[in-house]
């Protein structure tokens, strides 16, 4: 699905990501994770095409990301609030993206229903402009966004950062859903173990841009190597 | 999707928290450039006559064809300077299937909606179909219009290409000014060398095609270098980090923390492009005394009038009357940092009078050689400099209170390219013409030097009272700060 070769990225002659090979295949959950500054966002950016990696390139199904957008249709990400229009309501972008992603009313009320749960009645339907919402509430935006359009691969960047717990549960009960049913890709950064190791049969472990573990083991192995590398 | 665009920044701009604010400025904005192009309609219906009259010109459209060179370099240089670059927030569409070309098409198509296209038209339009007899007079103006708006274009990648970095329009400066010297002293005119093409245009259409080629051509270029950077990450941002610039005033320390927070503003001000910028712009019009103040008006026994009191208040307070425009937004991104801290708001805003202050001294110091022009140069300026600390200081950041936009100084990407606004100058008027008028009206029923003296005089009452004004402005700002903070925040 997703081939990553040879990316590096530099910043000012210091190499902030070094991969020389990565491979993601269809219907994964990719986990990744690593200390602040390890590279994990970058990497995102640079599988989006929002930032140029100084070498290599990313491959979605054969297509280099910087040459083609056919691919856009068929990712959807979610990394921070300035991807969203904040001076917009939840159902106005949400309008917004259906006409960019081609979905009728109907297909877009049937997106939007799996995340009734997790929007708690707090997001549609309510005269709030996105800017004004909590922090959560943003970020659940860009999530049931990220998911527009029935992606085969979905990036999603500190999913269960600032979400309530209850809304965590929930949030991994859409993604297994979505693995299951849709076989869909995700790609997911977190700094909470026991969460991106409940949902992600693989880790990636980076350190400094380096891969430093790859772990395809059981659930309780993968904590285990974890927890040994974040204990020292 | 076009439509869409069109329909979300109507939208963005009906739902901003400084609306009343952006509307007044656009309006006032608006009728200034209105009445300059109705200004410039009705002269170019006079410009025979005027030429015939003033120069003696007979033949004024061979006249005019000789001349268009420099009319283009002209416009090049203010394009320079006030034409904006598109804006978009890329980040917010980058990642979704919408084409990057179309985005392009869309930004560069927007930024085709501006005054500076329709130059030409009011310069040349009336002109074109009153006295252009001979030939073509479409085509003639058609090719002048055409070449203006491939102007525009290579203005936009001229400003990203080379980062707008002054040293390119310096050299551009140094071509004009030969050429003109050239010209005046007969070594060669660069101006009737080019007329041919204007003078072909009268009776052929070829010259109008090429003009065309040449704007079609300039459009693929300015697309493909848009297309081709829409990334999120600023080129040349990178460069600027590895340079760190360190410099500290140590003799604010003396002035606690107001002292503290202004040198952290002026580290602010040195490490951002925008901010540098209006630094370095108000070291260069200090270099305007040498054009006005060389030619003292004839006829009047004190060798100053008005425009010298002008000139006097424009040079030593632009840096006041253009930084302080933005007083709060500069520090939007942290100004839940000074919110926290106890007497914040009051170091915040002593601290950025401290750094006015400062720089203000410095300039009106370095107004000083002017006394080779006369002494009365330095009375006006040392009026002007009291005026603008006692007065107008207070005033500018009063009005910069009233619903305060939030900047983002980080982000100077390709797209979201915050060049200096025609706006901010247009704003800054009324705070130059006060002390005009102050004095105007002295002098008018007195003597000069007295109404230099009341300038002088309502600004050192103005110096007297600096806590108390001040104190209005701090009142004012602790009453909204609430709203204010949250204006800030808005921008995500």
């Amino acid at each position: 699905m997703i081939k990553i070769s040879s990316i590096t990225k530099e910043y000012s002659g210091q190499i902030v990501l070094n991969i020389p090979e990565l491979f993601i295949p269809r219907a994964e959950c990719f986990g990744l994770v690593g200390n602040n500054g390890a590279g994990k966002t970058t990497l995102f950016r640079i599988i989006l095409d929002l930032i140029r990696p100084t070498s290599g390139h990313v491959f979605i199904e054969g297509e280099d990301v910087s040459a083609t957008e056919e691919w856009k249709k068929r990712v959807g990400s979610y990394l921070d609030e300035h991807m969203l229009l904040g001076y917009l309501t939840p159902d106005e972008y949400f309008e917004s993206l259906s006409k960019i992603y081609g979905l009728s009313v109907k297909d877009m009320d049937i997106h939007l229903d799996r995340f009734s749960d997790l929007f708690n009645n707090e997001i549609i339907g309510t005269n709030k402009y996105i800017r004004d919402l909590s922090k959560g509430n943003i970020k659940k935006v860009g999530i049931a966004a990220a998911m527009f359009g029935q992606p085969e691969v979905v990036i999603l960047d500190e999913p269960f950062e600032n979400l309530d717990p209850s809304s965590q549960n929930r949030l991994k009960k859409i993604i297994g859903e979505e693995i299951e049913n849709s076989q869909t890709t995700f790609l997911i950064s977190s700094h909470d173990l026991s969460h991106v190791t409940d949902i992600c049969r693989r880790i990636v472990l980076l350190e400094k841009g380096i891969i430093v573990q790859d772990l395809k083991e059981s659930r309780e192995d993968m904590i285990q190597a974890l927890n040994q590398y974040f204990d020292a | 999707m076009t439509f869409e665009f069109i329909k979300l920044e109507l939208l963005q701009l009906s739902r901003s928290f400084t609306l009343s604010r952006d509307i007044i400025s656009k309006v006032i904005v608006a009728a200034f450039v209105g009445l300059l192009f109705l200004t410039l309609f009705i002269l170019s219906f006079a410009l025979p006559k005027i030429l015939k009259q003033t120069l003696g010109i007979t033949n004024v459209l061979l006249f005019i064809n000789a001349n268009l060179l420099f009319f283009f370099l002209f416009e090049f240089m203010y394009r320079f300077f006030v034409q904006k670059s598109p804006v978009l927030a890329l980040e917010k569409f980058l990642h979704l299937p919408v084409p990057i070309s179309k985005i392009t098409h869309y930004l560069l198509a927007k930024s085709f909606l501006s005054p500076y296209n329709f130059v030409v038209v009011a310069c040349f339009l009336p002109f074109s179909i009153v006295f252009v007899d001979t030939g073509n007079p479409t085509s003639w103006f058609l090719n002048l219009l055409i070449l203006s708006w491939t102007l525009h274009f290579f203005i936009l990648w001229y400003k990203q290409k080379f980062n707008a970095r002054p040293v390119y329009i310096f050299m551009l400066l140094l071509v004009v000014v030969a050429c003109l010297a050239a010209q005046h002293y007969g070594i060669f005119n660069a101006g009737k060398f080019v007329a041919p093409f204007f003078q072909w245009s009268l009776n052929s259409y070829i010259p109008l095609i090429i003009s065309c080629l040449l704007f079609g051509g300039m459009y693929v270029v300015i697309y493909n270098y848009y297309r081709n950077n829409a990334y999120t990450e600023e080129l040349s941002n990178r460069k600027e980090s590895k340079t760190l610039i360190h410099r500290s005033l140590g003799f604010y320390s003396r002035f606690g923390l107001a002292g503290e927070i202004a040198d952290l503003e002026l580290k602010l001000i040195l490490r951002h492009k925008k901010s540098r910028g209006y630094l370095i712009l108000s070291f260069l019009f200090l270099l305007y005394g040498i054009f006005m103040y060389k030619n003292s008006p004839s006829g009047t026994e004190a060798g100053f009038n008005g425009i010298h009191v002008l000139i006097g208040t424009f040079i030593t307070g632009i840096f006041i009357l253009q930084y302080g425009q933005f007083f709060l937004s500069w520090n939007s991104r942290y100004f839940d940092f000074y919110l926290n801290r106890s007497e914040g708001i009051d170091a915040l805003v002593k601290g950025k009078f401290l750094l006015f202050i400062f720089i203000s001294s410095i300039c009106f110091i370095l107004t000083i050689p002017y006394a080779y022009y006369g002494w009365h140069i330095v009375l006006v300026n040392l009026a002007a400099f009291l005026f603008n600390l006692g007065i107008s200081i207070h005033f500018v950041i009063y009005l910069a209170l009233w619903q305060p936009q939030p900047m983002d100084l980080s982000k100077s990407s390709l797209f979201n390219y915050e060049g200096m606004g025609i706006a901010q100058f247009i704003m800054g008027i009324p705070f130059i013409v006060l002390p005009v008028v102050i004095y105007g009206l002295t002098s008018y029923l007195s003597n000069k030097f007295l109404g230099l003296a009341v300038v002088g005089l309502i600004g050192i009452i103005g110096l007297i009272f600096f806590e108390q004004l001040s104190n209005i402005n701090i009142k004012k700002l602790k009453k909204n700060r609430h709203k204010i903070s949250m204006t800030f925040r808005q921008d995500i």
